[in-house]
């Protein structure tokens, strides 16, 4: 997750063009009702344009500064400086969204209002002493929509909540809430190893989107409904390819094993002779694909990698 | 059904740790917003795929944003056959939804969202039906049925629209929101609309904007592309005197509904999200200032130019709920207090005279309590709807 703004890093200064689209932006941005001069409204951008990943350096300087949401940035920036219009403005704006947002990820009232009480105080920013401000909105740098933004840290959040949570409960708390411990079932051995050698080496032949579809929909059991939503396209259409990529990752399996001397029954029996009781996909094995912490929240005040 | 994947399968897929660094939530929210640029979206796909953090916080999100409606392919379909009647359903829901006045504590309801699962061929019939009814609706827009239709969104009637608004007075609610974090207000849907009072409708028209947004993520707030840094200029127009971009949310609130401006660089056009598109001289109808400087509102049959007995040279445009406010080259500012349908002059004025600087930003909070920002830099406000414009 992303890390913190060092406490007070060297800024980049902002290149001639940075200054004149800063220049030709300026008005339109509103930065100068929320006291943004056009020197740090440049400033903004050529620390945005610093920040910006390689991956996407292959656009335009101007053409990327053009794909930022300018207003929402300038706002977000002037809630970070403590701008109390900027504020009310904010709160009139996304006020809702984060309390929503917070509601429908946590599903309980409580919950999400704690949730938002707790996300909305980092993002005024104050410290417990109430001297010090360091708002979250520092960190949004106006590449997709500030709400967009607020429902990203909200679940990032959520789910840092739930792991804290989840670590700090008791085994007396969790014997009282009922829950079960089962011994660890023993690990299926795969019979030969050339199954697990094409297997891995036609999932990583795959391409990304692929590989996400995969993932998504067996190992975080994802509804083809949840999927087709975050890629913007028609279900049945996430279906189609979820059944084009599975039948044919199987099939290259297979013939690599075949290649890899099996004889195409046994490479058929390699693929389907596995007990239903194996299809479970357990969670540790799925959060075992996590990279360790540090999170979002863990890197504050760490300066950014 | 999906075929299940054989166990190695599974297990060689669970293996895999994802080598990359987290993507930054502004990434994510980019990427399900689908506004990475270049490499970015292979990169942020390919760590989501290794990375079941990552993909919780996406799909949780993504899931929270249930009134985001994506353009489907079969959304696509009908967009290219010239029709988004999705847009005018939705409009209806978010009408539905802003006239009533939505609880606080209630659990939000997932909008309607349209599917259409029974592939190309039902798409086009609904396409065809649409159509035809659509084709009724608008061939006698002062009809009987229209007029209903309009009551039911609380438009005034011609009789009462003939009124320009500056005679009204500050009867409305405000209803910006305090700088308070208190509880939210929920999305509550409710079929029967009984004749809303304007205060109501008032008191709801900030409920719409994350609809707004939401229905066109990047069409509000976002500077346009420059493709040439020469580009500064374009017809005469230099960069100092480019009119604003849309200031639906900076400059104002979402209360303010929603703006667009013309982009004096390049001449593109912003348009604010608006709740439908198709609604001939409804609140919910978009409007634009094109490169030439005339006001333009959608129509069933196209953009259709407004105030065109005018000469002035508009710069911007600001909408709150059925009012509309026009600003343009001479201090010129018009109102329309009916969704376009009357329009009426208002005077601009210090104590140093009348206002002759162009009007390049309009923005209003609510329906009483507005600002407008002129060329030079001059800034009235307007806390009676409009009624009086006081220097600050």
């Amino acid at each position: 997750m992303p890390s913190a703004p060092a406490s007070e890093p060297l800024k980049p200064q902002p290149s001639a063009a940075q200054r004149e689209f800063a220049a030709c932006h300026y008005q339109a941005s509103g930065a100068q009702q929320f006291g943004i001069d056009e020197p740090a409204l440049a400033a903004l951008f050529a620390e945005i344009v610093s920040k910006r990943d390689p991956a996407g350096s292959d656009i335009d300087e101007r053409d990327f500064l053009g794909s930022i949401r300018l207003e929402e940035l300038v706002l977000a920036r002037a809630c970070a400086n403590g701008n109390e219009r900027a504020w009310e403005v904010f709160l009139a704006r996304y006020r809702v969204t984060l309390y929503e947002t917070a509601y429908k990820i946590a599903a309980e009232e409580n919950a999400a209002r704690s949730l938002a009480d707790s996300l909305y105080a980092e993002l005024y920013g104050v410290d417990s002493k109430g001297q010090q401000r360091c708002s979250k909105l520092l960190y949004y740098q106006g590449r997709g929509s500030l709400q967009g933004w607020l429902r990203t840290v909200v679940a990032q959040e959520y789910v840092n909540r739930y792991r804290r949570e989840k670590r700090e409960t008791s085994l007396d708390a969790a014997l009282e809430d009922g829950a079960q411990f089962e011994a660890p079932e023993p690990e299926v051995a795969v019979a030969d190893p050339r199954v697990e050698a094409a297997a891995a080496a036609e999932l990583a032949a795959l391409d990304a989107d692929e590989r996400f579809l995969l993932v998504s929909y067996y190992l975080d059991h994802r509804t083809l409904a949840e999927i087709a939503k975050l890629q913007g396209v028609h279900e049945s259409t996430i279906s189609r390819k979820l059944q084009r990529v599975a039948v044919g990752v199987r099939r290259r399996i297979q013939r690599r094993m075949i290649q890899s001397g099996m004889s195409p029954r046994q490479a058929e029996e390699a693929m389907d002779n596995v007990d239903v009781r194996d299809l479970r996909v357990k969670v540790d094995q799925t959060l075992r694909q996590e990279t360790p912490p540090p999170t979002f929240y863990k890197q504050k005040g760490e300066p950014q990698g | 059904m999906n075929p299940e994947l054989p166990k190695p399968m599974l297990d060689a897929l669970a293996r895999e740790a994802s080598p990359t660094a987290h993507p930054s939530p502004d990434e994510l929210t980019a990427f399900v917003e689908r506004s990475l640029v270049g490499g970015e979206t292979q990169k942020v796909t390919d760590h989501l795929a290794r990375c079941a953090e990552c993909r919780e916080v996406v799909f949780l999100a993504s899931n929270a944003a249930d009134d985001w409606v994506a353009e489907t392919e079969d959304e696509r379909l009908v967009a290219a056959s010239g029709l988004r009647f999705s847009s005018v359903f939705a409009a209806s829901a978010a009408s539905a939804e802003v006239m009533n006045a939505p609880r606080m504590a209630e659990k939000p309801s997932r909008k309607w969202v349209p599917r259409l699962v029974w592939g190309v061929s039902a798409a086009a019939g609904i396409v065809v039906v649409a159509g035809l009814v659509l084709q009724q609706r608008f061939a006698a827009p002062n009809a009987a049925p229209q007029l209903a239709s309009n009551e039911a969104r609380n438009i005034s009637p011609p009789a009462q629209a003939e009124q320009p608004l500056i005679t009204r007075q500050s009867s409305a609610v405000a209803v910006a929101a305090p700088p308070s974090v208190g509880k939210p207000v929920k999305s509550a849907r409710s079929k029967a609309v009984p004749s809303p009072s304007r205060d109501a409708v008032k008191t709801a028209a900030q409920q719409p904007f994350v609809e707004m947004e939401n229905s066109a993520p990047r069409a509000a707030a976002r500077v346009n592309t420059l493709s040439d840094s020469s580009a500064a200029t374009l017809g005469g127009v230099s960069p100092s005197t480019a009119p604003s971009v849309a200031h639906a949310g900076a400059l104002g609130s979402p209360v303010a509904g929603a703006a667009a401006a013309r982009d004096g660089a390049t001449g593109r056009l912003f348009s604010a999200p608006q709740a439908s598109n198709n609604v001939l001289n409804t609140p919910y109808a978009r409007w634009r200032i094109t490169a030439e400087g005339h006001l333009e509102q959608s129509t069933s049959s196209g953009w259709t130019r407004a105030l065109a007995d005018q000469t002035a040279t508009f710069r911007v445009v600001s909408v709150v709920g059925s009012d509309v406010w026009a600003g343009g080259d001479g201090g010129v500012l018009f109102h329309s207090s009916d969704g376009g349908r009357t329009w009426s002059r208002v005077a601009v004025s210090s104590s140093t005279g009348a206002e002759t600087a162009a009007i390049v930003s309009i923005l209003f909070d609510d329906f009483q309590h507005g600002a407008l920002i002129t060329e030079s830099g001059a800034r009235y406000r307007t806390t009676d709807g409009g009624t009086t414009w006081t220097s600050q």
